[in-house]
């Protein structure tokens, strides 16, 4: 193995040289991030005699900082030995962190634009169930990082090998079969169908956090004066409506087009022998790989406007501790069917197009649903508006016939597909999600009843993967517990590997 | 039958309701109560020398706030006593299953052969009275552990070192 290994991974080794500017550039974002405000406030008072301060306190500041890039890339190695990946680093306090190769969940690479220049990735290891999950180096020669992967995959095969359990080989072999790739009109395709309304209250979020900051460091509320000025938009009601609500829902849309190009550049998808193999990204090139025996969920959803343009959102879970499942995931903003199919049957071969039964849920659920996000909400925002003095609250009404609507496609989309060894939840409101298991990969199920549904004879079922949960609520409690008894048997009568 | 398509007859397969449960000792129905009661005792005083502190004229205020502590504490412990008998577990051949819930009721089975690794977790009270609770821990993450807490000590060794045999001797096969 060592022979025909041109790259040394077994001497202790510092990392590419271009690790100094990359530690750099992230410490010196962490600084802005952290001091912004300071930063501001400094820009915004500045007066003569503080500017030769600031400057020299910046350069003194860059100083350490480039001083301490440098330090700890020299006290930075990392080797392999006794089958663990080993870590030396550390300037003042000394680490040490060994990993053993059965505990590595995966290896993936990334590049942002500085990676890029020089030629090299940052590898980031999980190794789920612990706490710190996460091991990165900031960057290595790609021959490097490839050749530290490959081994990696290749010794875990082996130990799982000798241990009696049955896997595949890993992918050494770069064959690999392109299922698809996004050029600029899918990007724009999936740029306009994105989840707009997302994008929205995430820039309010940033918002409020940013004018939280400037507040502080101006020592003025900033929601204070908005608040003023909404205020005024608000006495005039509508304007607020139809200026207010269209701009954001413009910029929201804007910033969700740039994410998307930023994200999903040259978006490649390929099958490998065992696996999947995915890149995307303009100024931070990711790079995910995943073997198919850890998928546990795929899902695959649709809007109204993707549905015009015939694609899915295509998302593939794996096995992975919490607080990184997000990120272990791999999801293909624009697929088309075929190829949504051609996934699905590359980890679960036979469940496209086999035989399922369709299973709704109660048709109670559509009143509850219009109760809890129509009649409800609107009986209280009246309430209010009215005490406010308020006279234009009844516009609000309007949304009443919607949520009948929504209520009525939500009761007629939820349920879940069945097939012996497949289990499908199904949902959506405006547009369709579907979510996939393998029924023996079922790690726990939980049949559990609100007090409402308790008094109708109704269940909600949970089913528990190594990659989250999936539910239905709103059947039948006599069908939710065969259902149980079902997953739970098939569960307990395999000793398949599963994760 | 309702589900027509699978190989396997559904009313041959074990029914995870129709255990008999296992309740809970009442010894723990009594911890949760002592905490439960220290926990409204040291919010009493907190309000009484609250209002003790501040010279303020708010007999009403303090009223209000005495009632909203009784009310409390009634459905705390209220509650408490009505969901007790509804919690309960069993252990099976293959699974183990933990049932909970008054209003909102459930029914938690994690099979063996997707068990992690288990231990015993011990709270001060608990080990007063020589309780402990079971944990049994799965891939990926929290949501699909279980937890069954107010378990007699020694039980809870034998349920742990059982699950564990199983689990190795899974690992085996």
């Amino acid at each position: 193995m060592r022979r025909n290994d041109p790259v040394d991974l077994f001497t202790p080794q510092r990392q590419s040289i271009a690790a100094i500017l990359i530690i750099l550039v992230k410490f010196g974002r962490n600084m802005i991030r952290q001091f912004w405000p300071i930063l501001i406030v400094l820009f915004l008072n500045r007066k003569g005699s503080r500017e030769i301060a600031i400057g020299i306190a910046a350069g003194l500041f860059g100083l350490i900082s480039l001083f301490g890039s440098i330090i700890s890339y020299f006290k930075y190695y990392f080797y392999i030995r006794n089958g663990e990946l080993n870590v030396r680093r550390g300037v003042f306090r000394k680490v040490s962190l060994n990993v053993p190769f059965e505990r590595i969940q995966s290896i993936d690479f990334e590049q942002n634009l500085i990676h890029q220049l020089f030629g090299v990735v940052a590898v980031k290891i999980d190794t789920a169930g612990s706490k710190s999950s996460e091991l990165e180096i900031d960057a290595v020669s790609k021959d490097v990082a490839y050749a530290l992967r490959a081994y990696i995959l290749k010794e875990k095969a082996a130990i799982k090998g000798t241990s009696g359990e049955v896997e595949a080989e890993p992918d050494l072999s770069e064959e690999k079969e392109l299922v698809l790739s996004l050029g600029p009109a899918d990007l724009l395709k999936i740029g306009i169908s994105q989840n707009h309304f997302r994008t929205g209250i995430i820039i309010l979020g940033i918002f409020m956090g940013f004018a939280q900051d400037l507040g502080d460091a101006l020592g003025f509320d900033v929601f204070d004066k908005i608040g003023e000025e909404v205020g005024q938009m608000l006495q005039a009601g509508l304007l607020f409506i139809f200026i207010f609500i269209p701009v954001f829902i413009f910029i929201s849309f804007l910033v969700t087009l740039v994410r998307t190009v930023f994200k999903y550049f040259d978006l490649k998808f390929w099958k490998t022998r065992n696996g999947f193999k995915l890149v995307s990204g303009l100024f931070t090139r990711m790079e995910k790989s995943m073997q198919k025996e850890k998928v546990q969920i795929i899902g695959w959803s649709n809007n109204p406007i993707k549905r015009i343009f015939g694609i899915y959102r295509l998302r593939i879970y794996q096995a992975a501790s919490v607080d990184v499942v997000g990120n272990k995931s791999m999801i293909i903003p624009g697929a088309y069917l075929p190829q949504v199919k051609e996934t699905i049957s590359s980890v679960v071969p036979g469940s496209v197009g086999a035989d399922y039964e369709q299973h709704g849920i109660d048709p109670v659920s559509r009143f509850r649903f219009i109760w809890f996000f129509g009649l409800l909400p609107l009986l209280i925002l009246s309430g209010v508006a009215w005490y406010l003095g308020q006279n234009s609250w009844y516009l609000a009404w309007a949304y009443l016939p919607v949520s009948i609507w929504m209520g009525h496609q939500y009761y007629v989309k939820r349920g879940f597909q069945l097939h012996p060894e497949y289990f499908i939840s199904l949902g959506g409101i405006f547009g369709r999600t579907h979510k996939m298991i393998e029924i023996f990969k079922v790690q726990a199920v939980k049949v559990s009843q609100g007090w409402f549904e308790t008094r109708r004879d109704l269940a909600t079922i949970h089913i528990y993967t190594a990659a989250g949960e999936i539910s239905v609520p709103y059947l039948p409690l006599e069908k939710a517990r065969q259902l149980q008894n079902y997953l739970l048997y098939k569960a307990e009568s395999t000793n398949r590997h599963w994760i | 039958m309702i589900f027509k398509n699978n190989q396997v007859d559904l009313g041959q397969l074990p029914e995870a309701e129709s255990v008999v449960f296992h309740p809970l000792p009442i010894t723990y129905r009594n911890i949760l109560l002592i905490s439960s009661g220290v926990f409204f005792v040291l919010l009493l005083i907190g309000i009484v020398s609250l209002f003790l502190l501040v010279p303020a004229e708010l007999p009403v205020a303090m009223e209000w706030a005495l009632i909203a502590w009784f009310i409390l504490s009634a459905i705390a412990i209220g509650r408490i006593l009505i969901a007790f008998p509804y919690k309960g577990y069993a252990v099976r051949e293959r699974d183990i299953i933990y049932k909970k819930g008054w209003l909102w009721r459930s029914v938690t089975t994690v099979p063996f052969n997707r068990v992690q690794h288990c231990d015993i977790k011990q709270g001060l009270l608990e080990r007063q009275f020589g309780l402990s609770s079971l944990n049994v821990y799965t891939a990926g993450g929290q949501n699909s552990d279980l937890t069954i807490p107010g378990l007699d000590y020694q039980m809870a060794e034998k349920y742990k070192a059982y699950i564990l045999k199983t689990i190795s001797s899974d690992e085996e096969e």
